[in-house]
Order: C-alpha cells, then sequence, then structure tokens
C-alpha cells in the first residue's frame, strides 16, 4: 500500500506560490505591509465600512430603545429578517472552516495561503450572525438566560430538547473552536511579526499574543498534532453547526420548512455562499495587498471549481424539494411551492433560483474560472442569491401558513436595513482591522510548502505572457 | 537561561540541520533543541526523541470527559432535578440530547487540548524567544547542542554539514 503511494505522486499540478520565493522573502512580503502603515485606499475602505456600521448602530439602539415593534414583524410572520441573516451569516463562516479544516485533512495544500484570511472570515462572520438572534431578544442583557445556569427560580432550567437551545449550543462552540484553531495557526506567524516588529505598543502586544513562540522543535512536536486534532474536530463541526440551523426549521410543522433534506441541503448551501465570499474577499485582498503570488489565479479557480461543485449540489436540492412538494401528495406543501414561484414574493424565488442555480453553471468554462472580474461577479450574485434563499424559505413559507385567515404580509422596515447593512460594515470593518494588524497569509505553512512544489513564474511574468500570446 | 554558552549552528536548509543533527548525536553529543521556521519533519527522530501522540491521548481524554459530564448533567437535570413536560414526550428523551452532548464534547477536547499545549510547551504571554535572533524565525535552521560537551567537536561537525555559522550562544 505504501509502495503504492511514494511512487512519485507529484505534490501538485500547479505551482502553490509564484515568484520562486525564498523563507526570508516570504517572511517579508507577509510581513511588510504590516509593518509599512496604512495606505490611502485602506483608510477610505475603513472609513466607509464604519460609517455603514455606525449606521447599523443607531439603528440598533433605536430597535433596543423602542422595542421589536421597530422591525416590520407581525403575528403571522414573526421571524424574518433576523434569522435570514443569522442563517446567512454562519453559512459565510461554514466555507473558512472547510478551508482551514477539511481541506487541512485532505492534505491540499493550495489551501496554506488562503486559510489564514477564511479563517478570520469565519470568526467575523459568526459575530455578525450572533448579533441577530441577540438583539431579537428584546432585552439582550438577558442573553444569558438561554445558558443552563443554577438559579434561584426552581432551580429551573432551559428546554433542553428545543433546537434553539441547540444552536446556541453550536454557535458558541463553533465560535469557540473557530477562535483557538485560527489563533493556533496563528501562534509561529504572531512570533516572526513580533521579532521583526519596532519596539513600541506593536510589538508589545504581538510579542504577548505570541506567547513567546520561537519555533523550537520541543514545541512543534505537540503542536502539528494540535493542529491537526483541531481540524478533526472543526470538521465535524462544520456538518452540526449547520445541521443544527436548519433543526430551528426541520423540526417545526409549517410547509416548507418541515423537511428532511434540510440538513444537508443547509450545509452545502453554507459552503456555497462561503466559498462565494471567501473568492469575493480574496480577490480584493490580493489586489489591495499586492498578494498576486500567494493567492493566484490557480487558487481563483480551484475556488471556482468547489463553487461550482457546491452550487450544483444546491440545483439538485431545489429540485429534489419541488420534486418532493408535487410527488408528496400533500397539499399544503405543494402550496408552499407554488406560492414560492407564484406568489407575492415570486421575484424573491426566481432570483434565487437564477443566482443559485443558473449564475454557477458558467463555472464550467475555464476561462470563466480563471477570469478574476468573471468571478468576482458570480460570487457577488450568489451571496444575493443565497441571501434570499434563506428569506423566501424563512419568509416566504410563514406568510401563507395553514389557516387563509392568518396570511399576511411582510415588509422589512428602514430599521432592519440599517441593521444589515451595518452588520456588513461591522463584517468589513472588522476584516478590514484583520489585514492590517495580523499576517493574512500562514508563514510557516507557505514556508513549508515552498520548494517543494514545481518551479514557477511570478504573477507579473505569467500576466505580460498572456498579455503577449 | 543558565546555559550561558551552548554551541549553536545555524543552517540554511532542512536537509542540512536533519543530517548534522543524526551526525552530532552519532559523536555521542547531547542536543538541546533544533529551532525551526516551520515543522520539519523527520526532526524528532533526528534529535534522538521518539515521536510523541500525547495530544491525541489528552484531547481523547477532554472528549470524554466533556461527553460524560454534558450527559450525565443533562440526565440528571432532566430526570431528578426538575423534570419538565413539555408536550408529553418522555423526560429522558436521549435522541433530543444528542446535539448538545456532541457539541460540548467537541468544546471540551479543544479547548482543554489548547490550555494543555501551552502549558506542554511552556509558553505564555511575555515569554521571551530562545534564540530567535538567529533568525529561526526567519529562514535559518538553529541546532543547538548542550553546554559543557566537546565544543570544537560540535563545531566541526555542524561545519561539515553545512553550517553557514556555528555561534556561542
Amino acid at each position: 500500500m505504501s509502495d503504492a503511494h511514494s511512487t512519485a505522486v507529484p505534490l501538485s499540478r500547479w505551482p502553490l506560490v509564484r515568484g520562486e520565493k525564498t523563507a526570508a522573502q516570504i517572511t517579508r512580503d507577509v510581513c511588510e505591509p504590516l509593518e509599512r502603515g496604512p495606505g490611502k485606499l485602506w483608510f477610505l475602505t475603513i472609513a466607509i465600512a464604519a460609517t455603514i456600521l455606525l449606521g447599523g448602530a443607531i439603528a440598533i439602539t433605536d430597535e433596543i430603545w423602542t422595542g421589536i415593534g421597530t422591525w416590520g414583524l407581525n403575528k403571522t410572520v414573526g421571524w424574518a429578517f433576523d434569522i435570514t441573516n443569522f442563517v446567512f451569516w454562519i453559512g459565510i463562516g461554514h466555507a473558512g472552516t472547510l478551508i482551514s479544516a477539511i481541506l487541512h485533512l485532505f492534505r491540499q495544500k493550495w489551501r496554506n495561503s488562503i486559510n489564514r484570511a477564511a479563517e478570520a472570515m469565519t470568526l467575523f462572520a459568526v459575530m455578525c450572525a450572533g448579533l441577530w438572534p441577540l438583539i431579537h431578544m428584546g432585552r439582550p442583557w438577558f442573553f444569558y438566560w438561554i445558558a443552563p445556569y443554577p438559579n434561584n427560580l426552581g432551580p429551573f432550567w432551559v428546554n433542553f430538547r428545543s433546537p434553539l437551545f441547540w444552536d446556541f449550543c453550536a454557535v458558541n462552540t463553533y465560535f469557540t473552536i473557530s477562535l483557538l484553531f485560527w489563533y493556533m495557526g496563528l501562534l509561529p506567524d504572531l512570533g516572526v511579526a513580533a521579532q521583526r516588529a519596532v519596539p513600541g505598543l506593536r510589538k508589545k502586544i504581538l510579542t504577548t499574543l505570541s506567547l513567546g513562540w520561537d519555533g523550537a522543535q520541543r514545541t512543534w512536536r505537540h503542536y502539528e498534532l494540535l493542529y491537526l486534532l483541531l481540524a478533526g474536530l472543526a470538521t465535524p463541526l462544520v456538518f452540526s453547526v449547520h445541521t443544527v440551523v436548519s433543526f430551528d426549521f426541520a423540526t417545526g410543522i409549517v410547509p416548507g420548512w418541515h423537511s428532511t433534506v434540510f440538513p444537508p441541503y443547509f450545509v452545502i448551501g453554507a459552503i456555497f455562499s462561503g466559498f462565494a465570499m471567501v473568492l469575493f474577499l480574496m480577490i480584493i485582498a490580493r489586489k489591495v495587498m499586492h498578494y498576486e503570488d500567494y493567492i493566484t489565479i490557480d487558487h481563483i479557480e480551484v475556488m471556482g471549481k468547489v463553487t461550482l461543485f457546491t452550487g450544483s449540489v444546491i440545483l439538485l436540492a431545489y429540485a429534489t424539494e419541488f420534486f418532493m412538494a408535487w410527488y408528496g401528495g400533500n397539499l399544503y406543501e405543494r402550496f408552499a411551492f407554488i406560492n414560492r414561484v407564484l406568489g407575492p414574493y415570486w421575484a424573491c424565488g426566481w432570483v434565487m433560483i437564477a443566482c443559485n442555480c443558473f449564475v454557477p453553471q458558467l463555472l464550467w468554462f475555464r476561462s470563466v474560472r480563471r477570469n478574476v472580474v468573471a468571478s468576482f461577479v458570480i460570487a457577488i450574485l450568489i451571496n444575493v442569491g443565497m441571501w434570499l434563499e434563506r428569506f423566501v424559505i424563512i419568509m416566504v413559507s410563514l406568510h401563507r401558513d395553514f389557516l387563509t385567515s392568518s396570511w399576511s404580509h411582510y415588509t422589512p422596515t428602514y430599521i432592519e436595513w440599517l441593521t444589515l447593512l451595518g452588520d456588513f460594515g461591522l463584517f468589513f470593518t472588522l476584516f478590514l482591522l484583520f489585514c492590517r494588524f495580523v499576517p493574512m497569509i500562514a508563514i510557516s505553512e507557505v514556508k513549508a510548502i515552498v520548494g517543494k512544489s514545481p518551479k514557477a513564474p511570478s504573477y507579473d511574468e505569467v500576466s505580460s505572457e498572456a498579455a503577449h500570446g | 537561561m543558565a546555559e550561558a554558552s551552548m554551541m549553536a549552528g545555524v543552517f540554511d536548509s532542512e536537509g542540512d540541520i536533519l543530517k548534522a543533527a543524526e551526525r552530532v548525536r552519532e559523536k555521542g553529543l547531547d542536543l538541546h533543541d533544533a529551532y525551526t521556521p516551520f515543522a520539519v519533519h523527520g526532526m524528532d527522530e533526528a534529535l534522538g526523541r521518539e515521536e510523541t501522540r500525547l495530544m491525541s491521548w489528552l484531547c481523547f481524554g477532554f472528549a470524554a470527559l466533556g461527553l460524560l459530564s454534558i450527559f450525565g448533567f443533562l440526565i440528571w437535570a432532566e430526570l431528578l432535578d426538575w423534570p419538565l413536560n413539555i408536550g408529553g414526550k418522555s423526560f429522558s428523551a436521549i435522541p433530543a440530547l444528542v446535539p448538545p452532548c456532541f457539541e460540548i464534547t467537541v468544546l471540551s477536547a479543544g479547548v482543554l487540548s489548547v490550555i494543555s499545549f501551552i502549558l506542554i510547551a511552556g509558553l505564555f504571554p511575555g515569554r521571551k524567544p530562545d534564540f530567535a535572533e538567529l533568525g529561526s524565525l526567519d529562514d535559518k535552521f538553529v541546532l543547538v547542542v548542550k553546554p559543557g560537551q566537546r565544543d570544537r567537536e560540535a563545531e566541526d561537525i555542524m561545519k561539515s554539514c553545512g553550517a553557514s555559522k556555528v555561534a556561542r550562544v
């Protein structure tokens, strides 16, 4: 068995890092943008992001001050924007864990230059997600009431059989494990950055956070195994978190929710939307931070392939749902699905189908996958589509339930829109701060892969070749 | 550190440091440790240490601990402490306890493993990295020989294996 594998199987088909980098060059390339101080573009973008965030903060303040009545909810549609955004953001986070944990277990070395940023994206997305259930509580300062803690009310425990409690466990575990995974991966690079930093506050912070990392073998020998174990723990977590999120709906009896296909459907949808978001962020980051030699066009192509695969599974899931709604013979179920595409919210349904099922099919073409602008546009469209998917599943199913007398409409108020925008502001503010202060590329992991991949021309050489030929 | 004069060989490639570590050990000299910019495979063997699976066992133990604790707690809370009748369903609805049990198992395994790694590796905030000035965090591979041994011999071996520099540290 081992003999068969040792017969010169190439580690990779394409160079993972371009431009024949040496280890010292990698350190310099990754750390220098952090040390140089931010440029105008960075200040401009963070100013915009922070302004949007501020708008969201005002909206949330108003919502907490006045109450949930500032939202467009009513008796029939008691769950709409908040849970849509919660599921959307949690889904975004999944690609980060997939890239860092599952691809690590599969020894997909190409993940090494994008995993750090993808993991950071996970953390920020989970923060953005957590915001929604928190503010939907109405009295967010009592958030700890969800946790089972010894109290003087009985002691009165939470309902452990409720999917909402499961969700609380899942999301908190997910955030904690993702944070630890990210921090552990970051530890060696914080050591590098701390050593290079000029004396001052930045150096002090980096030195403290790096815990005095010095790359001793005594540390590495446990470190590598720990990292693998964390990847092993995070992998089932990816599946469990969105499975549990889908239970929030699937355990209910609302037509359009009550479906056994939900867990796999939600997990793959999460990875799909998350990959689109990673693609979106990486295309920006490689341009702004000049990381074209690390986040190569081949990385974009591979991510395009994963997006295509997950997008095709989504197409299958939609087809399955519609087929079962017809074939299952349940009138309520059948109506729910007709209502999705022909009801008052038909536009949402069709845009969702177009963006999620048909747009990613363009990625079958190699020229599209290797076209940065096309990939960027597709990534945005997928995110729009996946946001709408959650909206359609949640809201459109709710507004027409069993009793015709309780049918209703829902329109988000400006407070809800502002909160959503503010959430994006939060996400991009955090991401920009991350790009500025933390080594965005896993230095030690990239160092370990250079020299093992075939010699490669730099990005500039490739683009000039492409321009001439 | 008390060992004021250890010999440190600085290498440019992982192959060289592995070779040097083995040669130094063959001559009966004790090695302190190796410092590398990334995890070098086979380094443990070259340093004469057995590969360790300690983290795996710890992680498994923490996972088992987490699972037993949360399962025990949930059963105790649901059956003994304050049974709640929710929709007339069974008080000991074990399938409904699977998701929280799984999550807490993963949580305890992850958190406790990371804490134990930091303790085992002897890392703490404010610790001064050893020998970082030799460039082991950047692109150099540093092999450190324990003090009070045949320094000249150690230096010769390391130089013959391609050390770009041998220094007393």
